[in-house]
């Protein structure tokens, strides 16, 4: 019988049934737009006032699609169309008449006994309308729907903050341009100070932590703190060697107390004064005052080693040999001059004006003259003694000097630590500037660079291609240059450079440095790779007198950026800067290769006074140990 | 408008409905001549004669139980029988022996002598007086209809119809019904006491010299038509569906239970239970004229049908919550309609 159910056989019972099923699911898309308005308009509500810079919209957006779901789903869980012909005869109060005649259907039409019910059930059908047997569609919870406005309005309401900047700091940075912080990490390799290099070891491990910490990424706050403690660190290290200086200079001078020159000198710490000294004690005519003197000069480099300071130590001892030397040659000037009365007059001044000016050259070129006059007047035993006694005097000196201008590997002297501290401390003040400016590119921040400028005292070249700032770049002489962008995308470069010419000409220059000098070295120090053409001229010299004079003005070996001093012997000035005038060293050179001396002997007198290493050069030997180290700036 | 297949239709089935609607109003009328009052309990027996089932009526002695059992077998021209309860009654007492019989030729035989159960109309009076051996043998002639004596099977004769009462009041000396028995009563008829009108009318009619006759309405073979029309009234799904729940909500031991059913019974109602439900509300229905069944027909007879299948648990006594009680409050908490009509209702 179920299977006859159909709610055709009874008229007008289709109609209510469709009419309930449209109530049911109006009802449910209702109640789920009140569900959905009250829960999106709260959650507007709470999500504005939690985080008011979160977007309402989306919310309200997300509205109309609720009576859809509430449709869908309210035809899922419709009723059976038998409970909906049983809620129709509830509410017609039929008595179950017709649900009865609904579940009886048509066949029971044919059956008499269930006229009455069909009769019955037909009746109600008949008298009832839609309206009256309609389910409610708005029910009480629908309340709701008001309020879900009122908290969709609130929502809206609520006054959008302007966009919050993060913490001063917080920002991430992240770099690995960080090549002062590398060459931080390389100090202590070379330095042998055991308090200094732990100094420098434990800035070294800040360095590296630092490094590590920029190429991963750290705020860019944390940077700056760990770039001031390093500066910190630094200081520390720099005031401790200072101190350690001072000490020894000190120290040094109390050792040279009866050598007032000299111990001035190195209170002052002017090496150049102290050679200049040291060759005044050793032209000395009584040779216990050479000895005391040397004598003093040991004490005090022993002196200033036991105080730390190796640097001046050294200066001292090389000052020392300096003296010893000296000592020699004005010995062997004074012998030739009694052996060969004759050369007294330019020896006599040269010695003279050693002892008064500290300054050997006119006394060398005054034996070489004598030794030219009276070489020839020398008897063969004459000659041998005196081939030996310029045999052993130079190589004692040549041995000195060459220790001391090996210096790849050596231990780093005080200048250059100095610098190189001074050098680190500007690294840390860029990079300092660069972490608190933004110059460094951090990861939201997008990709940027500063370049490093390169070159040979070039121009340092900066780019920055991002954010603002400005890029320099710094060239040194050694062809190092910097360049770190920040800012616009624009950098600028400085640059200095410094170049060091060799052979006995001299030159100078900022910008585009030149020197000329008449031997084939030259070039001074100069931006951009300041050099000399080395293109001197060797004037042909005849006849007598002295045609040029080279006056060395700093002993050779010293760590210095002083300059050679070139005097023209004709005029008995200095030459211009950065022109090396006058034939200078290549006219010594010249009047050995004239001499009537052997070539044996010649190469001795040659290397003897080119020993010295700067101011006689031979024309082809370039550079020197000694002078390797001047070429440091 | 009606057509003329139809309105024939409608007349017949007029017929059928009237005839029965006259037939009990008639019997009730013939009733009411003897006994006094009590219509509902008349209306009640008159459910569980049409409905084929037996009834248990409880009430004091003197209420008319017993006037109105024969009153009803004489109305309705069946062979009647009552059997008095006693403790010492014996099942042979109840269905019948065989005793030897001497022929004219004086040979002797065994001969059937049968025992009330045998009747048409049968009257167990006081039947919880009887031992509980004796009680069951009204098992097998209530539940099959049939007796076995002696090993031979006996098919009583239709309609066969029980009434049996019982006293509330002595239970020394008597032994309460097993829940076996209880169930195989279609109802449990309580037997009000009567109010002072009726008392009135009672007094008038048992104390004079009037006597009243009581018609025949209807015989044995019309019953058992009136009880065919009965089978065939409709019930609508949700009402069968809504007296399964009804059932099952009495249950305790079921997640379905009702809350009242779980707090006062130990037992519910069984499948009988629904069974005599369903068949009372028929005939409820078809009292009222109607071929389909309500839910007023359902609530109506769900008192008697339940009463006696519902074992209330040791609270419901102590707090004196009576089965009647239960089952109303059984009807409160069970929804007439289901959940999904419920909500559109809503």
């Amino acid at each position: 019988m179920a299977s006859t159910r159909t709610t055709a056989s009874l008229p007008g019972l289709g109609g209510l049934v469709s009419n309930v099923e449209r109530a049911l699911l109006a009802r449910g898309a209702l109640e789920a737009t009140v569900l959905a308005g009250s829960v999106l308009g709260a959650t507007a509500l709470i999500a504005a006032l939690v985080v008011p810079e979160m977007p309402r919209w989306p919310w309200l957006v997300a509205l109309p699609f609720a009576p859809l779901v509430g449709v869908w789903r309210a035809r899922r869980a419709l009723p059976s169309e038998s409970d909906l012909v049983l809620f129709i005869d509830r509410r017609l109060e039929g008595g179950e008449a017709i649900v009865s005649a609904y579940e009886l259907g048509a066949e029971a039409r044919e059956k008499p006994l269930f006229a009455r019910t069909i009769e019955s059930a037909t009746s109600l059908l008949e008298k009832a309308s839609a309206r009256a047997i309609s389910p409610r569609v708005v029910r009480g919870d629908a309340w709701a729907l008001v309020m879900a406005v009122a908290t969709f309005a609130a929502a809206f309401t609520v006054p959008i903050p302007p966009p919050r900047t993060p913490d001063p700091g917080t920002d991430t940075v992240q770099t690995t341009e960080t090549e002062g912080l590398e060459r931080i990490e390389r100090l202590p390799e070379r330095v042998t100070d055991e308090v200094e290099r732990r100094q420098l070891e434990e800035a070294a491990r800040e360095a590296r932590e630092l490094r590590e910490a920029l190429a991963d990424g750290t705020e860019r706050r944390e940077a700056l703190d760990r770039v001031e403690q390093l500066r910190q660190t630094l200081e520390t290290a720099q005031e401790a060697r200072e101190a350690r200086e001072t000490r020894a200079q000190e120290d040094a001078a109390e050792a040279l107390a009866d050598e007032t020159e000299m111990a001035e000198a190195v209170r002052q710490r002017d090496l150049e004064a102290l050679a200049e000294a040291a060759e005044r004690a050793a032209a000395r005519r009584e040779s216990s005052d050479r000895e005391r003197a040397r004598q003093a000069l040991e004490d005090a480099a022993r002196a200033a080693r036991e105080a730390g300071d190796e640097e001046l130590a050294e200066s001292l001892l090389e000052s020392e040999a300096t003296l010893r030397h000296r000592a020699e040659q004005a010995e062997l000037a004074r012998e030739l001059s009694e052996s060969m009365p004759e050369l007294a007059g330019g020896l006599q001044r040269g010695l003279d004006q050693l002892e008064r000016e500290g300054d050997g050259s006119e006394l060398n070129q005054a034996m070489v003259d004598a030794m030219r006059d009276a070489w020839g007047r020398l008897s063969q035993e004459e000659r041998d003694r005196l081939a030996q006694a310029m045999r052993d005097a130079p190589r004692g000196e040549n041995d000195g000097s060459g220790e001391q201008g090996q210096g790849g590997d050596q231990p780093m002297t005080a200048d250059e630590m100095e610098r190189q501290l001074r050098e680190a401390l500007e690294h840390l003040d860029q990079l300092q500037t660069q972490i608190g400016q933004g110059g460094i590119p951090t990861p939201r921040q997008g990709q940027g660079q500063g370049q490093q400028g390169q070159g040979q005292g070039q121009q340092g070249q900066g780019q920055g291609q991002q954010g603002q700032g400005q890029g320099q770049g710094q060239g040194q002489g050694q062809g190092q240059g910097q360049g770190q962008g920040q800012g616009q995308g624009q950098g600028q470069g400085q640059g200095q450079g410094q170049g060091q010419g060799q052979g006995q000409g001299q030159g100078q220059g900022q910008g585009q440095g030149q020197g000329q000098g008449d031997g084939p070295g030259g070039g001074g120090p100069g931006p951009g790779g300041g050099r000399g053409p080395g293109g001197g001229q060797t004037d042909d010299l005849s006849g007598d007198g002295t045609l040029a004079r080279v006056r060395p003005r700093q002993l050779p070996g010293l760590p210095s950026q002083r300059s050679y001093e070139w005097i023209d012997p004709r005029t008995g000035e200095p030459g211009p800067a950065g022109e090396a005038t006058g034939p200078g060293g290549s006219g010594e050179q010249g009047a050995i290769e004239r001499a009537p001396i052997p070539e044996d002997y010649r190469d001795h007198v040659r290397s003897y006074f080119g020993g010295a290493g700067n101011s006689t050069g031979s024309g082809t030997s370039g550079t020197t140990p000694s002078q390797e180290r001047n070429d440091i700036p | 408008m009606s057509t003329p297949s139809a309105t024939s239709r409608s007349a017949s089935s007029d017929a059928e409905l009237e005839e029965f609607a006259k037939t009990t109003a008639t019997l009730k009328d013939a009733v009411a001549r003897v006994v006094v009052g009590q219509a509902q309990v008349v209306e009640e027996v008159l459910i569980c004669l049409f409905a084929g089932g037996h009834a248990l009526l409880e009430g004091a002695p003197g209420l008319g139980k017993t006037l109105l059992v024969r009153t009803l077998a004489e109305a309705m021209e069946l062979r009647f029988s009552r059997i008095q309860f006693t403790p010492d009654l014996m099942p042979g007492d109840i269905v019948g022996t065989n005793v030897v019989v001497e022929d004219e030729r004086g040979r002797k035989r065994f001969e059937l002598s049968r025992g009330p159960i045998f009747g048409q109309l049968v009257l167990a009076d006081e039947i919880n007086r009887a031992t509980p051996k004796t009680q069951s043998a009204l098992l097998e002639a209530m539940a099959e209809k049939s007796v076995t004596i002696a090993g031979t099977r006996h098919q009583l004769e239709e309609p066969f119809f029980v009434l049996a009462t019982e006293n509330p009041i002595e239970m020394e000396g008597t032994y309460p019904l097993p829940e076996a028995q209880l169930d195989r009563f279609l109802f449990k008829v309580i037997v009000p006491s009567p109010d002072e009108d009726t008392l009135v009318g009672i007094f008038d009619k048992t104390t004079g010299n009037a006597s009243a006759e009581v018609p025949r309405v209807v015989d044995g073979p019309k019953l058992l038509e009136l009880r065919k029309l009965v089978r065939s009234v409709h019930v609508p799904d949700a009402l069968t569906r809504y007296a399964a729940r009804l059932v099952r909500a009495s249950d305790p031991s079921l997640e379905t239970a009702a809350p009242v059913a779980k707090k006062f019974l130990r037992y519910g109602a069984g499948v009988r239970g629904g069974q005599s439900l369903l068949l009372a509300a028929k005939v409820h229905a078809l009292f009222q004229g109607r071929p389909h069944v309500s839910f007023a027909d359902l609530t109506r007879v769900a008192t008697p049908s339940l009463r006696h299948r519902l074992i209330p648990s040791f609270e419901a006594e102590a707090e004196g919550v009576g089965t009647d009680a239960i089952v109303q409050r059984l009807l409160a908490e069970v929804p007439e309609m289901p959940a999904s009509v419920g909500r559109i209702a809503t």
